[in-house]
């Protein structure tokens, strides 16, 4: 009975004790949890017969005394069969204000001044762990004051390390922000999953899988200034050896965007989506371990239109591929850049762009945002040219191009130093339109960016195994090429019927696609000239020099004009007379036959010295005179070609002026 | 008997010495070959198609309705001046007579290149509306264009340094 009574009054005591001083056996089951950490507790209480409930409980460090944890409050529900079991009912997380210290997994780790491991004993466990919604704030993270914002909740069953430690739990936050202090959030999260099992987190430190999905990440200014103070040697070495056990086995990005931030107006910013797992990361590693994980990105149909008019393209690109990593970025550099299937539209408007840009942009900006971007490969794939010709129109010049290039600088567009060699390969090009075919051989095309002063922006030489306009062929030609502001110079050059020739064209910007060309030679064969234009007809001998100018809009030619001589002597035979000798009618009589013969003959044969001519033609009418003079007297031609179209105009009787 | 020998012989001998001799000759071939000089012009008449035959007549023919095809159809007569060097490429964007001839070949041309003029201004207005653009900015483009589509020799208008405009000869 005594004892019984005895019991009774120790069972009261305890439960008096108990309840008298709550908050010191709160914080000391608590400081047990949390070895590392000291415990303040404002308010406990009962709330008979089986719940507890806590406000502002407080972890401090024990090495500094820096709080680790605040927790607004909370609930804990049990029965004494829990109890004797050493496991609690329920542990259920009101509403928690979690305030945490970046140095929070201190707590758990041992107290300085312990001489040996404390022997922990059966650890007890929670039947149901939940939090049906709480807000978790962490501040100042890392040298650069990180601060970051999420909400969580979770639901453990059988939270017990003893008897359950394999099973799977599953923590969740969403709406994550992370920032420096003065700045907006450089990072968005939708939703973070944190799998986790008690035994990988107790003995190996270490969550199953961490999953981001959905959210921003933005790169610029933030982002950069944390990347920056990573990697002073103070700041790099001074993780806690308790941060840096933990790992993830598997850490997911979904759908996370990254957007590369330009800080000055008008420039558009670059937003690409970023889906990665990276495995058995240690997550104080977790940023540079992403950070070094190499990225590529497509970005297909990309159309760069006129400031001025916004059905005009100058340049557009089929495939973009960006291989990158994300420590890469930022520091703005980019591994890999290929670019497949570019068209450039030579024409005003693509000055227009690079002028408009430069006053957007200005010099300065690229210099106020920090170093340039630059490219270590950069690759340029089936390029093509097409000329613009101011307004709408645009005409087809269809030379491929390809090259590489390394360590390009590139900040952006207007900014941009290039100094690329255009590979033209070897390929057969017809223009039919312009009845003309030509066979390159391998070329180049020097393109630079920006146009320098006095410096043509394209130039590129391409030597041209074979040429052929309409019925003609040159051969062991080339063609040099330069494009500027005002348009397209060209010069060109080969072997031509024994002799050789040489012209150029200037091509405008302009509408209707106006463009000029001269085309000189020497040393030609007449004969086998005149046996093109007139077989069987018509043939000069001799060697023949020529000057020819002529004007013309797109593929219309509306204007000729030259001239030609013959350097040495030669012979004229007008063959079509022998037709006419041919059919002199045998009923003539001898004399009258005879002096026909003679008429003809002197006419189709005739031997010169110096030969010269000149010619001028406007669309289809015009006037060509070729003057010869040789021992034998002189024979002067002037052939008018009249329109049907245009019977007006005096010129006709005025042609000989010239 | 003798005196017949005598005859005879001499005779033989006479013709001895003729048959000796080379045989008289006609020259009817001159001292320089025959020199024949031809001057030919001939008209080349292009038809697309037989009803257009017709139109080959000035009278026959209607006047060209747009600005574009009165400049074409006078665009051989406006080469001539250019060729002649009467006529070059203003600053404006228009033709300027440089030296007009006498008579009524003057008078002709002054009048072509009034109606040029006057063709290429309702281009440009076309154009300056198109472009919404001004007429001088226009004007001056159309100018620059027609300096860089002259040909060598031609007489076009370009500034000097001091924002002037002189007339010189397009060179090649």
């Amino acid at each position: 009975m005594a004892a019984f009574l005895a019991f009774v009054f120790g069972l009261v005591g305890a439960i008096y004790f108990t309840t008298r001083h709550l908050p010191l056996l709160a914080k000391w089951a608590l400081e047990r949890a949390f070895p590392g950490a000291t415990v303040e507790i404002r308010k406990l209480e009962i709330d008979f017969p089986n719940r507890v409930t806590a406000e502002s409980v407080t972890l401090k460090a024990r090495s500094d005394g820096a709080t680790l944890l605040t927790l607004a409050g909370g609930s804990l529900t049990f029965n004494f069969d829990d109890l004797r079991r050493r496991q609690i009912g329920e542990v259920r997380l009101i509403e928690p204000v979690i305030n945490a210290s970046p140095r929070l997994l201190e707590a758990f780790a041992a107290p300085p001044n312990a001489k040996a491991p404390q022997k922990a004993g059966v650890p007890w466990g929670v039947r149901r762990f939940v939090c049906d919604y709480g807000e978790l704030n962490v501040a100042g993270y890392g040298p650069s004051g990180l601060v970051i914002r999420s909400k969580f909740c979770f639901d453990l069953k059988n939270f017990s390390p003893a008897t359950a430690p394999f099973d799977p739990h599953e923590l969740t936050l969403w709406d994550l922000t992370a920032a420096t202090h003065a700045d907006p959030p450089f990072l968005r999260v939708d939703i973070v999953r944190a799998n986790f099992d008690l035994n990988g987190l107790i003995e190996k430190q270490t969550f199953n899988a961490l999953t981001f999905e959905g959210g921003l990440l933005l790169f610029g200014k933030s982002l950069r200034e944390i990347f920056a103070a990573s990697q002073t040697p103070d700041n790099s070495a001074k993780s806690s050896p308790a941060a840096t056990a933990w790992t993830a086995e598997s850490l997911n990005l979904k759908g996370i965007a990254v957007r590369l931030e330009d800080e000055r107006p008008q420039v558009t910013d670059i937003t690409f989506a970023l889906n990665t797992t990276l495995r058995n990361v240690p997550l104080s590693q977790s940023a540079s371990s992403l950070g070094s994980e190499q990225q590529v990105i497509e970005i297909a149909n990309l159309n760069i239109l006129s400031p001025l008019d916004p059905f005009t393209k100058v340049l557009t690109l089929d495939s973009i591929f960006v291989r990158f990593t994300l420590a890469g970025l930022l520091r703005r550099e980019i591994d890999d850049l290929t670019i497949l299937g570019p068209n450039i539209f030579l024409g005003e408007d693509l000055f227009w762009y690079m002028d408009d840009m430069q006053k957007r942009l200005g010099t300065t900006g690229a210099q106020e945002s920090g170093p340039g971007w630059t490219v270590k490969n950069l690759g340029v794939e089936f390029g093509r040219l097409t000329l613009g010709s101011g307004g709408r129109k645009q005409y087809g010049l269809p030379l491929s191009f390809r090259t590489r290039a390394q360590d390009v600088a590139l900040d952006n567009l207007a900014a941009l130093k290039l100094q690329a060699v255009l590979e033209v390969p070897p390929e057969r090009f017809l223009f039919e339109s312009y009845q003309l075919e030509f066979t390159s051989e391998r070329g180049e095309l020097r393109f630079a960016y920006p146009p320098e002063k006095k410096v043509n922006n394209l130039v590129g030489t391409i030597r041209l195994k074979t040429i052929r306009w309409r019925q003609y062929n040159a051969a062991n030609s080339y063609i040099s090429v330069t494009f500027d502001r005002n348009g397209i110079n060209g010069l060109f050059g080969g072997k031509l019927y024994r002799g050789e020739a040489w012209g150029g064209f200037s091509f405008f910007f302009s509408s209707e696609s106006p463009w000029i060309g001269w085309l000189s030679g020497r040393g030609i064969s007449l004969r086998e000239v005149t046996n093109i234009i007139s077989p069987q007809n018509f043939q000069l001998s001799g060697p023949l020099e020529f000057r020819l100018q002529m004007d013309a809009k797109s593929r219309s030619i509306e204007r000729v004009l030259g001239d030609f001589r013959a350097t040495k002597p030669g012979k004229m035979v007008i063959r079509k007379l022998d037709d006419l000798l041919a059919r002199i009618p045998k009923t003539w009589n001898l004399i009258k036959q005879s002096s026909t013969r003679i008429a003809l003959e002197t006419l189709r044969d005739f031997e010169y010295t110096k030969a010269r001519g000149d010619f001028w033609f406007v669309h289809s009418q015009g006037v060509l005179r070729m003057q010869l003079q040789g021992p034998t007297g002189s024979r002067n031609f002037e052939v008018v070609l009249h329109a049907d179209d245009s019977p007006h105009g005096r010129w006709k009787q005025r042609s000989a002026l010239r | 008997m003798e005196t017949t020998l005598r005859s005879s012989l001499t005779l033989l001998i006479v013709c001895a010495s003729l048959g000796g001799c080379k045989a008289p000759t006609v020259n009817l071939a001159t001292s320089d070959p025959i020199k024949v000089d031809i001057n030919m012009r001939l008209d080349v008449y292009q038809y697309s198609s037989p009803t257009t035959k017709k139109a080959a007549s000035p009278q026959a023919t209607p006047a060209p309705v747009t600005p574009e095809a009165r400049r074409r159809n006078r665009m051989a007569d406006i080469q001539q001046f250019k060729n002649e060097r009467l006529v070059g490429e203003g600053h404006e964007g228009l033709l300027v007579i440089l030296k007009k001839p006498e008579g009524e070949y003057g008078e002709y041309l002054r009048v072509a290149v009034e109606e040029e003029n006057s063709d290429r201004m309702d281009l440009m207005k076309s154009l300056a509306e198109g472009e919404k653009t001004s007429l001088p900015e226009i004007q001056a483009k159309q100018a620059e264009l027609w300096r860089n589509r002259s040909f060598k020799g031609e007489w076009i208008e370009t500034q000097t340094n001091d924002g002037s405009w002189k007339w010189v000869q397009k060179e090649g």
